[in-house]
């Protein structure tokens, strides 16, 4: 059989028995779910049992490269990791960036599923060969220490995906970081990798892609390289990430602009910190920075980030470093440990507030503070690495942090399913960006609704949103249903397909960041794997497998209880966001993109009928039904489903009352 | 008209190690996503990255090494090229070559830069400007004047920064 755009084999590794083997991709899973997100949701699915423990030897580690990675398109080199996840306990799709993708399709495989615990460390080695290779003096290094060793021994030409210390040590904030660049695996990937003793995997291969239509994608190819050429590269502007994450004090205000912009905006970065520009195979948008301090205390210290203005907005304004070389060295430290910054900064500030509500008291801290100074808040990062003192409460997670201090001081924290919240929506109003995080099923995390059209616009006209609409295959007849009399679009009904429209990018592997997406649309996405593959696809086609896709995805975390009791706002959104910008302090609420109000549950239960509407599912479980599922050519599923009694349970969850929505 | 003094000039510090010169080269000449049957190599070490090819040296070793006489240069393009039908793959020229810069592909036969026959798929590839491809007494030139311009500026100053000019 041959593959085009595909390498047509899957890697089986069981850590526990040491056995690895390889199956060819079956042509079957291939149309239904296209590649990457779609055929690792599909695995995850089947895979991961209902209730096992994320860090038991039972967890999978199901990891997928795309039909168009490892080729010339544009930005095309984005991964998923599919897992259970022990910082929420829901199948979480992770993805990441970098070389690893591309190396191991040259290695030969499209995905690599790892299961088991191995009972002394390893690392595994992706290539014509692959093995599981002892581990024993790269465990307990940092993450880029590993990285260097990893590269040196198998040339610097190898894909890289690794964990540092707080994996090891089971942390739930920690990640794997690929090529030490671009982070994968929110919500504790880094501690699967750590619970079956897995260190690193290391890709390198010789094999080729091959194209079907090679003049085709010459042309397609061509088309889009120009017309990113004849647009000047948007690197991601300081600003409007001010709006989206800069909220200090555990979300309860906004950041005064001016004086973050003087402290630690570019100008600050260029007068202190070299900054080089790193990209993703086959990108032209490099967007990833190294960094060298150019002087002071941490002279000549050099690191790597996926871009160092969300991390500044993190350490210098929520947890209050001080100087821009010392967020260069306190993002080191996190890259070190391989953590997630986000995650982390949510957490620092929430056990902050409970601190000075007097929740957690004095004695826990050792009269050190958890974060306003550089030294404190280097300090913290090193005890929740190792889980030392307070830091092995805080490793845990806001799930643990609650579950420790009481369910009372859930009303402080930010959490949609356990997995702080991205971005905050009261600030710039409600859009697929800020909704998406709720109904993620992996929990709150923007990625599905960064193609949303309307964040940072202030008004729209419906041809806006309509010319959206045709670039993400939105039927008309569905289209039309979307807007009301006003012409408004529901925001609700939107976010579903700005989600489709993402895992159609993410089923192709490629990147889904803002200066990327205005150069693709789902014809192009369809016409692109067409040309690849051989395989003639529909702009609807594309659509179809997409939506089927998220159900799979739903279904899998509707296995382990997941329903509508989860779709939530944090209580903390519900809340007024203090503004100081102003002369006069200005309180703001939550609202739509409309500016209608979204403070109380009315409004809130409407937005999630919506939703659940426009996807088809049950509006009182929030769970995609077998009617639906017959639909959509997950009818097997389905019935999967019910013979574990997943409808009855989550039936029994939502009437049990006590854990309603909002 | 000839155009023989074109050449790919490479400026290292643009090169941000996307690769898609060695992927633009490996799918134009054959026809297949792998970067090591590229004619240009992105070299790497840890976070450095930069692009290597051929130079077409004007008296060249590969030439005068080939014992089959398969390698001729283009007179439009001024690139060296290697005759397919003369190849026998005795690898001669690629350990004549003192940059590394000649290999062998899936038939087994000696490949190097032939710069498209005039208009180079890495150069057009590259958007970071980490390759150019043009006449190199222009870029020696235009080198010159920049040199010159930094001196007119920095008149207190002789130690040059070479790599604000590159």
């Amino acid at each position: 059989m041959k593959y085009f755009g595909y390498m047509g084999k899957i890697l089986w590794v069981n850590l526990t028995k040491k056995k690895i083997y390889e199956e060819d991709l079956s042509h079957s899973l291939i149309h239904k779910f296209v590649g990457d997100f779609g055929i690792g949701a599909k695995f995850a699915f089947d895979l991961i049992d209902t209730g096992i423990d994320p860090l038991s030897p039972e967890n999978f580690i199901i990891i997928g490269a795309g039909p168009l990675t490892g080729t010339s398109i544009p930005s095309s080199s984005r991964i998923h990791a599919f897992s259970k996840l022990p910082l929420t306990g829901t199948v979480g799709a992770c993805g990441g960036g970098m070389g690893f993708g591309a190396k191991m399709k040259y290695a030969g495989y499209d995905h690599i599923i790892i299961t088991g615990k191995s009972k002394t460390p390893v690392y595994l080695k992706v290539d014509e060969e692959p093995e599981i290779c002892d581990a024993t003096d790269l465990w307990g290094k940092d993450l880029f220490d590993t990285t260097n060793l990893l590269w040196e021994k198998y040339g610097p030409h190898s894909g890289v995906m690794a964990i540092g210390p707080a994996g090891e040590n089971r942390v739930k904030l920690s990640l794997a970081l690929i090529d030490k660049y671009s982070s994968l695996g929110k919500g504790g990937l880094g501690a699967v990798f750590g619970s079956k003793n897995l260190k690193a995997i290391v890709a390198h291969g010789h094999k080729g892609v091959q194209i079907a239509d090679p003049e085709r994608y010459h042309r397609l190819n061509n088309e889009i390289r120009k017309e990113i050429s004849q647009h000047p590269v948007q690197q991601g502007d300081w600003e409007p990430l001010l709006h989206l994450m800069g909220q200090t004090h555990n979300m309860r205000e906004t950041c005064d602009i001016e004086t973050a912009t003087r402290k630690f905006g570019p100008k600050a970065y260029e007068e202190s910190v070299i900054i080089g520009k790193a990209a993703c195979p086959s990108c032209l948008l490099g967007c990833r920075d190294n960094m060298k301090v150019k002087d002071g205390k941490y002279n000549n210290l050099q690191s790597y980030i996926a871009g160092i203005g969300g991390r500044t907005i993190l350490l210098g304004l929520r947890l209050g470093m001080e100087s821009v070389e010392s967020i260069v060295k306190g993002t080191d430290l996190i890259q070190r440990y391989g953590m997630d910054s986000h995650a982390l900064g949510g957490i620092l500030e929430f056990a902050q507030e409970l601190y000075e509500r007097g929740y957690i008291g004095e004695e826990e801290l050792n009269g050190t503070p958890l974060m306003g100074s550089d030294q404190s808040v280097l300090g913290t990062l090193k005890k929740i690495a190792y889980r030392e003192g307070i830091g092995d409460t805080l490793a845990d997670g806001a799930i643990g942090i609650i579950k420790k201090y009481g369910s009372k001081t859930e009303k402080y924290s930010c959490h949609i399913k356990g997995l702080d919240a991205q971005m905050e929506p009261r600030e710039i109003k409600m859009s697929p960006l800020g909704f998406s995080q709720v109904t993620n099923p992996r929990g709150g995390e923007a990625k599905p609704g960064m193609l949303d059209p309307l964040v940072f616009m202030q008004k729209v006209n419906r041809d806006f949103v309509e010319t959206f609409c045709e670039k993400a295959a939105i039927p008309k007849k569905t289209q039309r249903k979307m807007f009301n009399s006003k012409n408004q679009v529901n925001i609700a009904r939107l976010t579903r397909h700005t989600e489709d429209y993402y895992v159609a990018y993410s089923s192709l592997g490629i990147c889904m960041r803002h200066n990327i997406t205005p150069f693709y649309s789902m014809s192009r996405l369809a016409d692109l794997y067409s040309a690849v593959t051989g395989i003639n696809m529909s702009q609807t086609d594309l659509k179809d497998a997409s939506e089927r896709v998220w159900n799979i995805w739903k279904l899998s975390n509707m296995k382990n209880g997941y329903c509508r009791k989860d779709d939530r706002f944090p209580l903390r959104w519900s809340k007024e966001l203090i503004d100081r910008k102003g002369e006069k302090t200005k309180s703001i609420f939550l609202r739509d993109f409309y500016s209608k109000d979204l403070t109380n549950k009315q409004p809130i239960n409407k937005f999630l009928d919506d939703y659940y509407s426009e996807r088809g599912w049950s509006k009182k479980l929030g769970v995609p039904l077998s009617e639906k599922l017959i639909n959509i050519d997950l009818d097997q599923e389905g019935q999967r489903c019910k013979k574990l009694n997943c409808y009855k349970k989550i039936r029994q969850i939502m009437e049990s009352g006590n854990c309603n929505p909002n | 008209m000839a155009v023989m003094k074109r050449t790919i000039q490479i400026h290292p510090n643009k090169c941000m190690g996307c690769h898609s010169c060695e992927l633009a080269c490996s799918f134009k000449n054959e026809g297949v996503f792998n970067p090591i049957f590229s004619r240009i190599f992105v070299k790497v070490d840890k976070e450095f990255h930069s692009p290597l090819t051929c130079f077409q040296c004007e008296d060249a070793w590969c030439d005068k090494a080939c014992t089959k006489h398969a390698i001729h240069r283009n007179p439009y393009s001024g690139a060296l090229e290697v005759d397919k039908e003369l190849c026998v793959g005795c690898k001669i020229c690629t350990i004549k070559c003192p940059f590394g810069l000649i290999v062998m592909n899936q038939h087994k036969q000696a490949i190097k830069c032939d710069l498209c026959g005039g208009n180079p798929e890495c150069v057009n590839a590259c958007t970071y400007g980490a390759l150019s491809y043009s006449a190199y007494d222009k870029s020696a030139k235009e080198k010159r004047d920049k040199i010159f311009e930094h001196l007119k500026k920095s008149q207190a100053s002789l130690v040059l920064q070479l790599n604000d000019l590159n």
